[in-house]
């Protein structure tokens, strides 16, 4: 092996540990639901306390987020409709489940219509 | 014949991987900045084998971490017998009725998974807790089995 060949394997293997030292990130199972009322958000993220978690709404994008350590970040985001009312959100933990749930904003709400039929 | 791994020039098969390795990364790169848009990543779970488990030996104590998230103390049963682990654990579906699913990739869920531990244990001494969804079992090892420290002789 050549001196060039030995300092590029060099290079490599470092790149290759530096790698390693970085978070890793892991895309958590979501499911999601919604009915009149509200749009439910629920994530498997075992091994999140309750400290590590970070939920944030930013231009109607929910990121769901929550660190396990300091290698290892579970993270998602997803568009929200305009359904939604980004002020009504409650957050619940549980046994390493996420649940986000949203309550619809009014304007969005079905409303029921009176007819009155013309005799 | 056999062909031996010299027989290849070993340099060669060396860059072949690591050109097969660069090539994942560049996959992965493009996956993770489509996940962006559209959420289409490899996702976090595939019980079809059952929870993610981690094995760890402190010396005095074998750790077993398994990843059980909306599992609860009553949904997990822990059973140990001379070396051979057992976890079985199920999970039921959440109860969303009435409600549209926009997405299902979280599920009902039940495994049973068994693992032969690498030395002998002490079973009655053994704990298991659970926070976090994370099951953590701590496993002493019998005397015989931790570890000694060797002095190296002084000799004049």
């Amino acid at each position: 092996m050549t001196t060039a060949a030995i300092e590029k394997n060099k290079d490599t293997q470092n790149a290759a540990i530096e790698q390693a030292k970085q978070i890793q990130r892991i895309t958590p199972a979501v499911d999601i639901y919604e009915n009149d009322n509200e749009l439910v958000f629920v994530a498997d993220m075992p091994g999140v306390p309750k400290e590590g978690l970070d939920v944030q709404v930013e231009k109607q994008e929910l990121t769901l987020a929550g660190e396990v350590n300091e290698h290892n970040r579970y993270e998602r985001s997803f568009k929200l409709p305009p359904t939604v009312d980004v002020d009504k959100v409650s957050a619940t933990l549980k046994n390493g489940v996420l649940n986000v749930t949203f309550k619809k904003a009014e304007h969005a709400k079905p409303k029921k219509i009176q007819v009155n039929l013309l005799k | 014949m056999l062909t031996r791994w010299n027989d290849f020039g070993f340099g060669d098969l060396d860059r072949t991987f690591l050109a097969l390795g660069e090539l994942r990364d560049e996959m992965e790169k493009a996956f993770s900045d489509f996940d962006r848009g559209f959420g289409l990543r490899r996702i976090h779970s595939d019980w079809s084998v059952g929870p993610r488990t981690e094995l760890t030996d402190n010396g005095e104590t074998l750790v077993v971490k398994a990843e059980v998230p909306g599992m609860a103390e009553k949904d997990l049963d822990v059973s140990l017998e001379g070396n051979a682990l057992t976890i079985r654990g199920k999970r039921e579906n959440e109860k969303m009725e009435g409600y549209i699913v926009h997405r299902k990739e979280r599920g009902a869920w039940e495994f049973s998974r068994a693992f032969t531990l690498p030395c002998k244990v002490d079973g009655d001494k053994a704990k298991a807790s659970l926070k976090d969804g994370i099951l953590e079992l701590t496993i002493p090892k019998v005397p015989e089995a931790q570890p000694r420290r060797i002095t190296i002789g002084g000799s004049k």
